[in-house]
């Protein structure tokens, strides 16, 4: 039987890991607000079972996070369905052909995606685990992981594609909404 | 995709997340909010005697009942917007209509003075902007689905309009700034907002029953609510939460003692510092009233904006830009 863990053990352990582990949420739920409300619900799924908890809260708190952003989180009904709010780049500032704009750009593209294959795409390039390592965090079969996967890039590249069409039409600068 | 943008969608998640710091005390807010959470389940089942009670304890000025604003901990704030959080939840598939005026906010330094009404429902909301004077400024519209979203702008001054998906133009997707923790930032109506940027009146877009709900729990479990007491309100005595010294935003939130749902918001401000001009400190007020409306094709029809007829269609950059204009000619210099 384990021994009864202090909540000064878990602060603890969040002040070394709750940075890494909001990072993770923030890419999951779109924004740093977002991220910070599923990572306190994540926290808040181990607090009653942490005093008796065996294993790696890390873990733990991370197959958390991306459960509930794929499934239950927004099932029960805590998700937060505010409509995001879209900021047209400032054209000047808006370089499509450096190398930084790209990287923002995909984070943006990855926004965008269903939850599913966002979560599947930020186990694969953020956290780096392989197709089968990504099974076993989300509890899908491997063939699924693969499949969603696909699914979320192909579909990145339809909304980069579409990017030189519309571009011109963002000249303004103004925020739309 | 080819490995080199993986390895650059990996970079940009790198950037996206890089000066990301979790709050200090995450383990106590996460304790407080499964209080909270206890707490309102336990409550859920005598929400019906416990509404009548509360009611009853206003009327006849009981145990911690005062006016005018007088501290209440009798009528706890707990229960108040236990209360409300359940009418939200029952009310989560209507249409909130909003009636919002704004005033001390600058666009482009200039002091504006706007109001608007603003529908919301799932995720489909609609902006009309119009001057204090009541000229309508702009409409826009939008509409998300699992395939993407559809935005429309209609600028009334040059009788033009333009629609988009917004999500398959290069724009940067933030969260509207609404509180997620005890001393984040709420919704700023009043900070300066620039000719690229229209974030005045819109302060609280993507609003739904379920994201009140949730703020008001966070302002609850942060202390930052408490009950003053009773006002009346568009002739009902309403129940009246106002913010504590320790809240991050200075608010006022009237409660219809029957239905328990928000009435009307108040919020007081100040500029951005950032954005103050010479004037120096400059008060600003948002007023939001209410209304809750059954999804009827009537109601849901309010969620578009309508294009006049005679309207010419134009890009929408174009679109947005003329409303732009027209709101920079509509405030006043500071």
């Amino acid at each position: 039987m384990a021994a009864d863990r202090s909540t000064d053990e878990l602060e603890r352990f969040l002040a070394e890991r709750a940075d890494h582990l909001l990072r993770t949420a923030a890419l999951l739920a779109g924004s740093k607000d977002a991220g910070e409300d599923l990572l306190q619900t994540a926290v808040e799924r181990l607090l009653p079972r942490w005093r008796r908890f065996e294993g790696d809260p890390e873990a733990y708190l991370r197959r958390t996070l991306y459960n509930l952003a794929t499934d239950g989180y927004r099932r029960a009904g805590r998700w937060r369905q505010r409509e995001p709010v879209l900021r047209c780049e400032l054209q000047q500032t808006y370089d499509t052909t450096g190398e930084i704009d790209l990287r923002d750009a995909l984070v943006r593209l990855l926004l965008q995606l269903p939850v599913r294959q966002r979560a599947v795409l930020v186990l694969r390039y953020w956290e780096q685990l392989t197709d089968a390592e990504t099974a076993v965090v989300l509890g899908w079969p491997e063939g699924t992981v693969k499949s969603t996967a696909y699914r979320g890039l192909m579909r990145m590249r339809e909304l980069a594609g579409s990017w030189h069409d519309n571009t011109a039409a963002c000249g303004t600068g103004r925020q739309s909404l | 995709m080819s490995t080199d943008v993986e390895e650059l969608l990996r970079e940009g998640m790198e950037r996206f997340t890089s000066d990301l710091k979790a709050p200090a005390g995450i383990v106590a807010l996460a304790a407080r909010r499964r209080s909270r959470r206890l707490a309102l389940r336990s409550g859920g089942g005598v929400t019906a005697a416990l509404a009548a009670g509360a009611v009853a304890v206003l009327a006849v000025g009981g145990p911690g009942a005062h006016h005018d604003g007088a501290h209440s901990p009798d009528i706890t704030t707990d229960s108040v917007v236990a209360h409300v959080d359940h009418a939200l939840l029952s009310v989560a598939g209507d249409v909130a209509q909003l009636s919002v005026s704004v005033s001390g906010a600058t666009i482009g330094g200039k002091a504006a003075a706007l109001t608007a009404a603003e529908w919301f429902y799932n995720r489909r909301w609609r902006v009309m902007i119009k001057t204090a004077s009541g000229r309508t400024v702009s409409d826009e519209s939008v509409v998300s689905t699992s395939s993407g979203t559809g935005l429309t702008v209609v600028s009334y001054a040059t009788r033009t309009w333009g629609s988009a998906d917004p999500l398959r133009l290069p724009y940067r997707v933030t969260q509207p700034p609404r509180p997620g923790n005890c001393t984040g930032s709420t919704a700023n109506p009043f900070a300066d907002v620039t000719p690229g940027d229209l974030a005045l009146v819109d302060s609280l877009a993507g609003f739904t029953s379920e994201t009140m709900a949730q703020d008001l729990r966070t302002a609850i479990s942060c202390a930052n609510l408490t009950v003053a007491g009773s006002q009346r309100i568009d002739g009902v005595e309403a129940i009246k939460l106002t913010s504590t010294p320790k809240s991050p935003v200075s608010e006022t939130i009237w409660i219809n003692p029957v239905s328990y749902l928000p009435v009307r918001l108040v919020i007081n401000g100040t500029a951005d510092p950032a954005a103050r001009t010479a004037a120096g400190k400059r008060r600003g007020l948002l007023t939001a009233s209410f209304s809750w409306l059954r999804p009827t094709l009537r109601s849901q029809a309010e969620l578009t904006a309508p294009v006049p007829a005679g309207y010419r269609r134009v890009p929408i950059s174009a679109a947005m830009q003329a409303v732009t204009n027209q709101l920079l000619r509509a405030a006043a210099p500071a």
